[in-house]
């Protein structure tokens, strides 16, 4: 018969003084800083990168990095935005919005001449048309030009 | 769904959305002065969401004067595709990067480009850039 191994519940009036001690907002303060913090190092080892060559890349020294992947750092903006352009993604996802991976980005520069309009450059639908206009729309076995539908 | 089939490649894809994100028209300063061609610069990005199958393609498009000195107008429209066969066209790299065929963006490109050529002329349409028609693009220029 196998016996199941629980985790005894801890009770301590110190432990819960303490806890009690913290605010909420310091709570999620906390829990965001350490979210934020794996998933820098998340980036990171998708990137197949040493703690130390993060570090060479965002010009820090490696004792720093691990301060970063601790989960006690306390990020500047200015810092983020260095470190998501050094990981090549964008800002928000560091905060786990995972947004759609660029895939292609190209520019084009074209040009085009503005003509005076001749006479061929409208399409011909109505009486007018002695050309390809006069039948348009028609299949081969019925001869009615097309505006004839919408005569009275 | 439709089919895309020839010797390159085998798509099956869907547009689901369309959507126009800007439309901008700003009047020249010298009102009288006939406009003799357009030029036209033209951002595609495309993005990929891998887990809903979906490609995004969006397209910005700077209308500028003869001498490109002046922004005349500006459209961005963003076409949603559904590519069907997602895993099979759209690999991904052992870094998680997507890597999308060349054949693929040709025709995304091509589809988005069309729409937004026809988007482009309903929001213009009888305003000073009526006659700016974006110019159909060769494949070729798709290539990065």
């Amino acid at each position: 018969m196998s016996k199941t191994i629980k985790a005894r519940k801890y009770n301590s009036s110190a432990l819960q003084e303490l806890l009690d001690e913290i605010t909420p907002v310091e709570m999620e303060q906390t829990k965001v800083k350490m979210q934020l913090a794996a998933r820098i190092e998340d980036f990171v080892r998708a990137k197949g990168w040493s703690k130390s060559q993060f570090a060479e890349r965002v010009g820090k020294n490696p004792s720093e990095i691990t301060k970063w992947f601790s989960g006690t750092q306390n990020f500047t903006t200015d810092v983020l935005t260095e470190i998501a352009f050094v990981l090549g993604i964008e800002l928000a996802a560091l905060f786990g919005k995972k947004q759609p991976q660029v895939i292609y980005r190209k520019e084009i520069i074209v040009k085009s001449e503005v003509r005076t309009p001749f006479i061929f450059s409208s399409t011909p639908l109505g009486q007018g048309g002695e050309f390809y206009g006069q039948y348009l729309f028609n299949n081969q076995n019925t001869s009615a030009p097309f505006f004839q539908n919408f005569q009275a | 769904m439709a089919k895309i089939e020839n010797n390159y490649f085998k798509v099956e894809l869907q547009l689901k959305t369309i959507e126009l994100l800007n439309g901008t028209l700003q009047l020249p300063v010298v009102q009288n002065a006939a406009i003799t061609s357009f030029n036209y610069n033209i951002n595609i990005e495309s993005r990929a969401d891998a887990a809903n199958k979906l490609v995004f393609v969006i397209v910005h498009v700077q209308i500028k004067n003869d001498n490109q000195t002046n922004i005349l107008g500006a459209l961005s429209v963003s076409c949603v595709f559904e590519i069907e066969n997602f895993e099979e066209m759209i690999k991904t790299e052992p870094d998680g990067k997507l890597n999308i065929p060349q054949p693929l963006i040709d025709t995304l490109n091509s589809i988005s480009i069309s729409t937004t050529r026809g988007i482009m002329f309903s929001t213009f349409k009888g305003t000073f850039l009526h006659n700016a028609i974006l110019p159909v693009i060769e494949h070729n220029q798709f290539q990065v």
